[in-house]
Formats: C-alpha cells, sequence, structure tokens
C-alpha cells in the first residue's frame, strides 16, 4: 500500500477524513489502472528488457565473465529481480518500497563480489535506458523514479578494497 | 530467460515482523516469537547486573551474548534454509555475508559491516555503526559493547564450526565513528585489553594480531 496513504490513515485516527485527504487517496486509486497497464508492459518485455541491458554491459565490461563463474547469467536474474521489486515499488508508490527489500541487501552482496559502485551505476541505468525504449511512453513516466532509485541506492555503495568489476 | 531461483532479502524490514494483537504476540516471518526491548529495559539490565555481579558484570555480558549469539546463528540456519532451499554452509559467501548484514539491521543491533580482507591469516573484522550501548551507558572509559562482542563471537562461533572468541578495539560511546571487533581464536586475543590499554588504535591491535600466528 502507498505510504501515503498510510499516513493520511495514520493521521486521520478519531476523525473523518478530510476532503482534501479523501481527494488524495481518489487519486491514488484512480492511478491503478496506469499502473497496471505500465507493469503489464514491462512484463511482457521483461525478457528483452533484460537482455538489452546485458549485451550493452557484457560489451562495456567484457572482463566481467572473467572473475566469476556463470556472471551474465547471474547478472540476468539479478537485473529481473531488481526490475520486479521496481514494478512492485512503483504499484505501490513507495519509493523505499525497493530498497528496504531488495537493494541494501543485494548491494552488500555486489560488495562482496568486488562489484565496484560504477559497475552498478552502469548496470542500472543501463537498464533505466532500457526499460525507456521498450515500454510506452507513459508506463516509463511512472517507473522512471523507481529506476532512478536503483541506480541511487546501487550506485553509492562503497567502493570494495578488491575491485574486480 | 535463464531460469534460477528468484530469492531476495529474507530480512525485507516490513514484512519481517508481525504481531497478532488478539494474542499479544509477535512473530517473525520463520514463526519465531519476538519482541523489542526498549533502552530502559537494556540500561537496568546492565545496571543489575553491575550491582550484583561487580567487576564480573562483563563476562556475564558477554557469556550471555555467546549464548544468545548461538541460538540466534542456529536459528537464522534453520529459517534461512528454508527461505533459499539450501544449507546455510552452501549458500555463496556474499549471499550469506549479506543476510547477516540485514539481521543486524533489522533486530536493531547496529549497522554491520563484516571484513573478510585477512580471513587467510584468521581474522575477521566487524564494524557496527549505531551499536546497542554505545551512547546509552557510561564505562569509565572502556568500550561499551561487551554483549555484542559475545553475540557475535558466539555467531561466528556456530556458522565456523569453531570456538572463536571477539574482542572489541574501539567503541563509538568513547567517540570513535563507530565500534570496531575482531574475531579469532581466542588463544590469539590473550594480548589485545593490554594493546588496547596501551591506547593502541584498532588498526594498530589488527596489524599485530595479524603477525601472531593463525
Amino acid at each position: 500500500m502507498s505510504p501515503e496513504l498510510m499516513e493520511i490513515i495514520r493521521n486521520s485516527e478519531s476523525r473523518y477524513l478530510r476532503a482534501q485527504e479523501k481527494e488524495r487517496i481518489l487519486e491514488y486509486t484512480g492511478s491503478l489502472p496506469s499502473r497496471f497497464k505500465a507493469a503489464t508492459a514491462v512484463e511482457q518485455k521483461e525478457e528483452v528488457i533484460v537482455a538489452a541491458v546485458v549485451e550493452q554491459m557484457k560489451r562495456r565490461y567484457s572482463s566481467f565473465e572473467r572473475f566469476h563463474p556463470r556472471a551474465w547469467e547471474k547478472a540476468s536474474r539479478d537485473i529481473q529481480l531488481c526490475l520486479r521489486y521496481t514494478v512492485q515499488a512503483m504499484i505501490c508508490d513507495d519509493l523505499d518500497f525497493q530498497a528496504d527489500r531488495l537493494l541494501y541487501w543485494l548491494g552488500t552482496i555486489f560488495h562482496s563480489f568486488g562489484f565496484s559502485p560504477q559497475f552498478n551505476r552502469d548496470t542500472y541505468t543501463a537498464l533505466k535506458e532500457s526499460v525507456k525504449n521498450h515500454v510506452p511512453a507513459e508506463a516509463f513516466t511512472l517507473l522512471e523514479p523507481f529506476l532512478e532509485k536503483n541506480i541511487e541506492v546501487l550506485g553509492s555503495m562503497p567502493e570494495p578494497a578488491q575491485v574486480l568489476v | 530467460m535463464v531460469e534460477m531461483k528468484m530469492t531476495a532479502n529474507y530480512y525485507g524490514s516490513r514484512d519481517y515482523a508481525r504481531t497478532d494483537v488478539k494474542r499479544g504476540v509477535t512473530r517473525n516471518r520463520g514463526g519465531t516469537r519476538i519482541l523489542s526491548l526498549t533502552s530502559d529495559f537494556l540500561i537496568g539490565l546492565r545496571n543489575a547486573l553491575v550491582f550484583e555481579c561487580g567487576s564480573a558484570a562483563d563476562i556475564v555480558m558477554k557469556s550471555a551474548g555467546k549464548r544468545w549469539g548461538r541460538t540466534f546463528a542456529a536459528r537464522m540456519s534453520r529459517e534461512l534454509e528454508q527461505y533459499y532451499g539450501l544449507p546455510v554452509e552452501e549458500l555463496p559467501l556474499a549471499v550469506f555475508q549479506g543476510c547477516l548484514v540485514e539481521a543486524f539491521n533489522v533486530h536493531g543491533l547496529g549497522k554491520l559491516t563484516v571484513d573478510i580482507d585477512l580471513y587467510t591469516k584468521g581474522l575477521i573484522v566487524c564494524i557496527v555503526e549505531n551499536p546497542i550501548y554505545a551512547g546509552m551507558v557510561e564505562t569509565s572509559g572502556q568500550p561499551a559493547d561487551i554483549m555484542l562482542a559475545g553475540i557475535l563471537a558466539g555467531m561466528v562461533s556456530h556458522f565456523s564450526g569453531r570456538e572463536l572468541d571477539c574482542f572489541q578495539t574501539q567503541c563509538q560511546g568513547l567517540g570513535a565513528p563507530d565500534s570496531r571487533f575482531i574475531i579469532t581464536l581466542p588463544e590469539r586475543l590473550g594480548m589485545a585489553e593490554a594493546w588496547r590499554n596501551e591506547g593502541k588504535t584498532h588498526a594498530e591491535i589488527v596489524a599485530a594480531l595479524a603477525q601472531t600466528h593463525a
């Protein structure tokens, strides 16, 4: 559920909702059909979206596979997972959703594997670009802040002691 | 698309703990009953131990931490195995490390960073920001997180299958930016307290320990 809605409900304890609060709830619920449409657009194109990111990253970081077994396979899985959380966050209209549930944890793992913040930034910037190229503009507009969140969190992880990629 | 098991952060914060208000019971997603302890309780516990045990209070707290750390680690192993479908020892080290960090975060034990750069020398360094006791209690210039040192020792002993000990080298409560701990075999820590009392820094203690035999 949208954190803004939760906040409205929390703040309206022991009283009736104000007109402005009702309006905000209706605005959010009214946005759900377009949010679902955006989610479906990503779901239908997930494979090509992820494949395009991996192709781009393979060109930029050709040595990646030397350092990590099944590197690109696992990268595909991670990008796919991130994309699914991004879509869920967009549906909930909750910018902390994927960070709390996935990104900090994933960032620690990437750090242990020696992924540089720059590598993460490039990967998730490529994801944003790939989504932009494969879904309608209105869907991308809804998704963009959440795709940015991936870049912000994973791109600002500390530099590993030994950078492998 | 490659079919690989899609799992994420078991400790993903918002749905990790749920309270059944009707029954007055909070459980984590693995079904284990949990409860929150306030800083009043923690300070009271520590003060009571100091009052009852005097200078032995630190030993009691470390021992309690160790026992709890072991059971916490055993539960963590069971829950992670159920979630990830693999015994903890078969999880990639990075995934395990990520889970350990998140377990600390979600239980409010502090923000943990595990540094395994000196693992081949038999040393693990743990850095904890906002640990439980630092800033809460007055310790006459001594590090305050003795219970946390016990917890870390207990947890790592459980996961490694060897009896290990943990020593606090610096404390956020004494003005350092974070609390730091070193985990290794108990016999290697014999000089650590003397070094700390001489005023050696965390880095100096780690360097001195790295010279000792693993």
